[in-house]
C-alpha cells in the first residue's frame, strides 16, 4: 500500500527552481532513500513534504489525503515525523525534555487543567514518560537522559534527534542525512537502528543519504535526483549503475 | 552528598525533589507567615513589595525566560491591572471579583500585543513591546474621564469580599497567598506539555512546529498568561502604594523588570524571586553604604542608576546564570565539599548563528 | 505655508533621529547587537562638548573636534572591554549590557561636578538666528542641523565606499568569516565601528544641544530612533536616514494637526503599524532561517 505519493512537486525560490517536477511514491514498510550530489534539492524535497516550505506546484498525498495546503504544525499529527540535517534540538533543555516534547503531537493540552495539575494531567505525563523511556531503551540513551543537549557530542545529538522524532509515533519517518558527521561505528549503529525501526517498530522510512554503503545496505528502493530533477528510481544496485547517475556524481 | 534514589516516574514529576527540600520550603512558609508579627512595619512593607515584584517576575520570566519572547513593555500590563483594580474597587466591587477582572483585562491586552508579535522576533518584538508600553502610558494620561489623567487616582483600601480590610496584616497575607498561587500555577504549567511547548518555541521554532506545536496558539497564550499575571501584580501594587498615576508606569519600570529577571537568573522560576529580592534590597544597601561614601558621591541621585547599570554589566559578563545560578554554585560547593570542580557549571559556548542571509 | 514651516521643523528633528539611528544601525550591521545606549552616548557627547565649549571656554570648532575624538574613544572602550568578552553569547546578553551602559551613563552624568542634574545651555556660533525665505521663517539651528547632517552623510558615504578601512567594514558587516579569511581584523574593526558610532552620536549632540539644552535625560530622544530604524528597514543605512526623516515629519504634523498627546506617541503608533504590515521596513533586510 502506498503511504506517501508525491506528484509533480515543484519549488521555485525567485528565479531558482530547486525542485522540478519530482514524482515518487513510498510504500508502507519500505525504506526509501533519496540520493544525489550536494545542492540537488534533496533537503528541499523533505522540507516540502513536511510542509515547512509551501510548494510552488504539485501535490503531496498522504494515505489518500491531499496535504499540500496544510500548516506545518499539523503534519506530525497526521503521522509524519522528521529529523533535521543541521540538528534542530532544543539546546537549553535536557534530553528527556526534548523527547517529551516529541510526544506533544498526541497531547490535547489544556492550560487551565495543567495549571491546576489535575490527576488527568499527571496520568498523561506518566504515560508519556513510559513511552519516552521505551525509545530511550531502544536507542541506548539512558546515560544522557538528564544531560543538557548543548553539552552533548555530535553523535549523541543525532541519536537524540532520531529519538525525538520517534516519540511522536510517526507512521512515516523522514531522516535527513542520518549518518552525516558520524564515524564508522556510529554509522553501523545507525544502520541497525534504521532497520529495527522498520522491522520492530513498523515505521516506514524516507531518507536522504550520501553514504553509499549505508544506502545499499539498508534501502529497499532508491531515487536519484540532480538539479531538482529525477534521474532514476529503482533498487539500490539498479540506480547506482544507471549511466545518468554515474555521470551526475562523477561529472562528464 | 545527598543522592535521591528514584524508583517511580512520579518522583520526577513532583514539586519537591524529596522530603528534605519540601521541609526547607515548609520552614520558609512558616517564617513568612509569622513575619508580620515579628518584623518591623517597614520591612513588612518591603516584603509585600518583594511578593508583588516576584509575581511580575514570574510573569515576565514565563514570557521572556521560558518562551523567549522579549518584552520591553511589561509596565503597561502592571498599569492596566492597577487601574482596573482601582476603578472597580472604587465602584464597590470586592477583590474576589475585581482581581480576576484585572487579570482578564491585562491578559486581553497581552493577547492584543501578542497578535502582531506572532510574526516578529528578537529586536523587532522588543521594539513592538516598547512602542506598546509608550502608547498605553499615553492613553492612561489622556483618557482623563476614566483615569483622571496625570493627576492620578487614589486607591481605596482593599475590599476583599464586601467590607474593607482594616487589618494591614490582612493585605500582607493576600499578597503572600497570591505569590504562592502564581508560583504553583506557573510551576505546574512548566512541568506539563504547555510549558515544554514554550521552551520549544524559545529554542527552535521550526523544530517546535515539526513536533506539532502551533506557534500562534502558544505564543499568544504565553503573552496572555504573562500579562494576566502581571495584571494581578498591578492590582496588588495599587493597594500597596495607595496612589497611582501614569508616570509610575514608564519604560524605565519595564527595563527594571527585565534587569530583575536577568540578574535573578533567566530561565528559572527561582530567578524571578531572587531578582525581586535584589530589586528591593539593593536600594536599602545603597542607603546604608551612603554613610561610608565620600560626600560628593553619596548625595547624588544618580548613584542608584549607576549601581544598577554596573551590576547589570557585571552579571552579564561574569555570572550569566544570575543570582540563582550563583546560589546553586555555592550550595553545590558545600554539598560536594571538598570535591567541587571549578568547571562544573561552565556551559558550552554555543555560538549564535547569524540569521541574516545576505 | 504652515505646512512647509512644519515640514522643515520635522526634517530637522528627523535628521537628529536619523543620526542616532545611523549610529546603532552601523553597530547592528557589524555585530547584530542593538545598542540601547546610543541616546545616552549622545547625552555624554553633549556634556563633553558643554565642558569644552562653555566650562573651559575653548573655541567652538576645537571643542567639537575634541568632543568627537573623546566620544570615539569612549565608544571603542565600551566595545573592547564590555562587549568583546561576550561574543558568542546570545545577542540578548549584549543588549542587556548596552542597557546597563545606558544606566551607568545617566547615573555618572549626574555625579560629575559641573554637570549634575541641572539643565545647561550650549549654544553654537550659528544659534539663535532666523533666515527669511519669502514667508518662511527658518531658525538657523534647524538649518544647521539639516545641512550638517547631509554633509556628514556624504563624508560617511565617501569613507565607506572609498577608503580601505571603510570597505573592510562593509565586508566584515556582510560576512565575518570571509572577512577573517581576507585578513581583516574583525574584532578590531568592530571596536572601530563602535567608535565611529559614538562619534556620530557626538556630532548629533552638538547639533541638538542648542535646541533642547544639555541635561542628563536628553538621551530619551534616542528612543525615537528605534522606530526610525525599523521604518527604514533595520540593518539598512539609507533606511536609517529615511526612517528618521519620516518619523520627524510624522511627529511634526501630528503635533499640529492631531489632538494633544498624539505627538509623543506618533512615532510608536507608526512603528507598530509598520511592524504589522511590513516588518522589514522600507529597505528590507533579508532574513531567513535555513534548515
Amino acid at each position: 500500500m502506498e503511504l506517501l505519493r508525491v506528484e509533480q512537486l515543484t519549488k521555485r525560490f525567485g528565479g531558482l527552481t530547486a525542485v522540478d517536477d519530482v514524482s515518487f511514491g513510498v510504500r508502507e514498510g519500505e525504506i526509501y532513500t533519496i540520493i544525489g550530489p550536494n545542492g540537488a534539492g534533496k533537503t528541499t524535497i523533505f522540507n516540502l513534504v513536511s510542509l515547512i516550505y509551501p510548494a510552488s506546484a504539485g501535490r503531496i498525498v498522504w494515505r489518500g489525503e491531499d496535504l499540500t495546503a496544510l500548516a506545518p504544525d499539523r503534519v506530525v499529527s497526521r503521522g509524519i515525523g522528521r529529523t533535521f540535517q543541521n540538528i534542530e534540538l532544543f539546546e537549553h533543555a535536557t534530553v528527556l525534555q526534548n523527547l517529551l516534547i516529541g510526544c506533544h503531537a498526541q497531547a490535547q493540552s489544556n492550560f487551565i487543567a495543567e495549571m491546576l495539575f489535575l490527576p488527568s494531567v499527571r496520568r498523561r505525563e506518566v504515560e508519556h514518560r513510559r513511552r519516552v523511556e521505551k525509545i530511550i531503551d531502544f536507542l541506548d540513551l539512558q546515560v544522557h537522559r538528564d544531560s543538557r543537549v548543548a553539552g552533548l557530542p555530535y553523535g549523541v545529538r543525532k541519536v537524540v534527534e532520531l529519538a525525538r522524532a520517534l516519540c511522536a509515533q510517526p507512521r512515516l519517518l523522514l531522516l535527513d542525512e542520518p549518518s552525516s558527521g558520524l564515524n564508522v561505528e556510529e554509522t553501523d549503529d545507525m544502520a541497525y537502528w534504521i532497520q529495527d525501526i522498520r522491522d520492530l517498530l513498523g515505521i516506514t522510512v524516507l531518507m536522504v543519504e550520501h553514504d553509499m554503503s549505508l544506502v545499499s545496505r539498508v534501502s529497499d528502493r532508491v531515487l536519484a535526483v540532480n538539479y531538482g530533477k529525477v534521474l532514476a528510481e529503482g533498487s539500490p544496485s539498479e540506480v547506482q549503475s544507471h549511466p545518468d547517475v554515474i555521470a551526475a556524481y562523477l561529472g562528464d | 552528598m545527598r543522592f535521591v534514589f528514584k524508583t517511580r516516574y512520579e518522583q520526577d514529576l513532583q514539586l519537591f525533589r524529596d522530603r528534605t527540600e519540601a521541609g526547607w520550603y515548609g520552614l520558609l512558609m512558616v517564617l513568612l507567615l509569622a513575619a508580620p508579627f515579628v518584623v518591623p512595619e517597614y520591612w513588612r512593607a518591603q516584603l509585600v513589595f518583594i511578593y508583588i515584584w516576584g509575581i511580575v517576575g514570574f510573569g515576565l520570566m514565563l514570557l521572556s525566560g521560558f518562551t523567549g519572547q522579549l518584552s520591553m513593555g511589561h509596565a503597561a500590563f502592571l498599569a492596566i491591572g492597577a487601574y482596573t483594580e482601582t476603578l472597580l474597587q472604587a465602584a464597590g466591587w470586592p477583590f474576589l471579583l475585581s482581581a480576576p477582572a484585572s487579570i482578564l483585562l491585562a491578559a486581553a491586552a497581552g493577547m492584543l500585543i501578542g497578535l502582531p508579535a506572532l510574526r516578529l522576533t528578537g529586536i523587532y518584538l522588543a521594539i513592538a513591546t516598547l512602542a506598546f508600553g509608550f502608547i498605553v502610558e499615553e492613553v492612561l494620561a489622556r483618557w482623563e474621564s476614566l483615569t483622571a489623567g496625570n493627576s492620578g487616582l487614589m486607591v481605596p483600601p482593599l475590599n476583599l469580599a464586601g467590607s474593607p480590610l482594616t487589618n494591614s496584616n490582612g493585605f500582607y497575607y493576600v499578597c503572600l497567598a497570591s505569590i504562592v498561587l502564581v508560583a504553583l500555577a506557573v510551576r505546574n504549567l512548566l512541568r506539563a506539555p504547555t510549558g515544554r511547548a514554550f521552551i520549544a518555541i524559545r529554542d527552535s521554532e521550526i523544530s517546535a512546529q515539526s513536533m506539532g506545536v502551533n506557534l500562534a496558539r502558544y505564543k499568544t497564550l504565553s503573552f496572555a498568561l504573562s500579562a494576566g499575571i502581571t495584571g494581578l501584580a498591578g492590582a496588588l501594587y495599587a493597594h500597596q502604594i495607595r496612589f497611582i498615576s501614569p508616570e509610575q508606569f514608564t519604560l524605565f519600570l519595564s527595563i527594571e523588570f527585565l534587569m530583575m529577571i536577568v540578574i535573578g537568573g533567566m530561565g528559572s522560576l527561582h530567578g524571578a524571586v531572587f531578582g525581586a529580592v535584589f530589586m528591593i534590597v539593593l536600594p536599602e544597601l545603597i542607603a546604608i553604604t551612603k554613610d561610608y561614601l565620600p560626600q560628593a558621591v553619596a548625595e547624588q541621585t544618580g548613584l542608584k542608576s549607576t549601581v544598577f547599570g554596573v551590576l547589570m554589566i557585571l552579571f552579564v559578563l561574569f555570572e550569566p546564570l544570575g543570582l540563582y545560578g550563583r546560589w546553586v554554585k555555592i550550595r553545590t560547593w558545600f554539598s560536594l565539599f571538598p570535591m567541587y570542580k571549578a568547571g562544573m557549571f561552565r556551559r558550552q559556548k554555543s555560538y549564535q548563528k547569524s540569521e541574516r542571509v545576505h | 505655508m504652515e505646512f512647509l514651516q512644519l515640514a522643515i521643523g520635522g526634517v530637522a528633528m528627523g535628521c537628529i533621529y536619523a543620526l542616532i539611528a545611523l549610529g546603532f544601525v552601523l553597530i547592528y550591521k557589524a555585530t547584530e547587537v542593538v545598542n540601547f545606549a546610543q541616546g545616552d552616548v549622545m547625552m555624554l557627547g553633549a556634556f563633553v562638548a558643554f565642558t569644552f565649549a562653555s566650562l573651559w571656554q575653548l573655541p567652538f570648532a576645537l571643542a567639537v573636534l575634541m568632543t568627537i575624538a573623546v566620544l570615539v574613544l569612549v565608544g571603542a572602550v565600551f566595545d573592547r572591554f564590555l562587549l568583546r568578552p561576550i561574543i558568542g553569547q546570545p545577542t540578548f546578553s549584549a543588549v542587556m549590557v548596552t542597557i546597563g551602559i545606558g544606566f551607568v551613563a545617566r547615573g555618572v552624568a549626574t555625579m560629575v561636578p559641573g554637570w549634575g542634574t541641572d539643565t545647561h545651555a550650549l549654544k553654537a556660533p550659528w544659534s539663535d538666528g532666523t533666515i527669511q525665505l519669502g514667508t518662511l521663517v527658518i531658525s538657523t539651528d534647524d538649518l544647521a542641523i539639516i545641512v550638517l547632517t547631509a554633509a556628514l552623510c556624504v563624508v560617511l558615504w565617501l569613507f565607506f565606499s572609498r577608503t580601505r578601512i571603510g570597505i573592510a567594514m562593509q565586508a566584515s558587516s556582510q560576512n565575518q568569516l570571509a572577512a577573517y579569511y581576507m585578513g581583516i581584523p574583525v574584532r578590531r574593526i568592530n571596536t572601530l565601528i563602535w567608535g565611529i558610532s559614538a562619534g556620530i552620536a557626538a556630532f548629533a549632540a552638538v547639533l541638538l544641544a542648542p535646541v533642547t539644552f544639555v541635561h542628563s535625560n536628553m538621551g530619551f530622544v534616542g528612543l525615537k530612533a528605534f522606530p526610525a530604524a525599523v521604518v527604514g528597514g533595520f540593518g539598512s543605512i539609507p533606511g536609517a536616514i529615511v526612517g528618521g526623516l519620516i518619523i520627524g515629519l510624522v511627529e511634526a504634523f501630528a503635533g499640529f494637526y492631531l489632538p494633544e498627546g498624539f505627538k509623543s506617541v506618533a512615532a510608536y503608533v507608526v512603528v507598530l503599524i509598520v511592524l504589522v504590515v511590513r516588518p522589514s521596513g522600507i529597505f528590507a533586510e533579508m532574513r531567513r532561517k535555513k534548515v
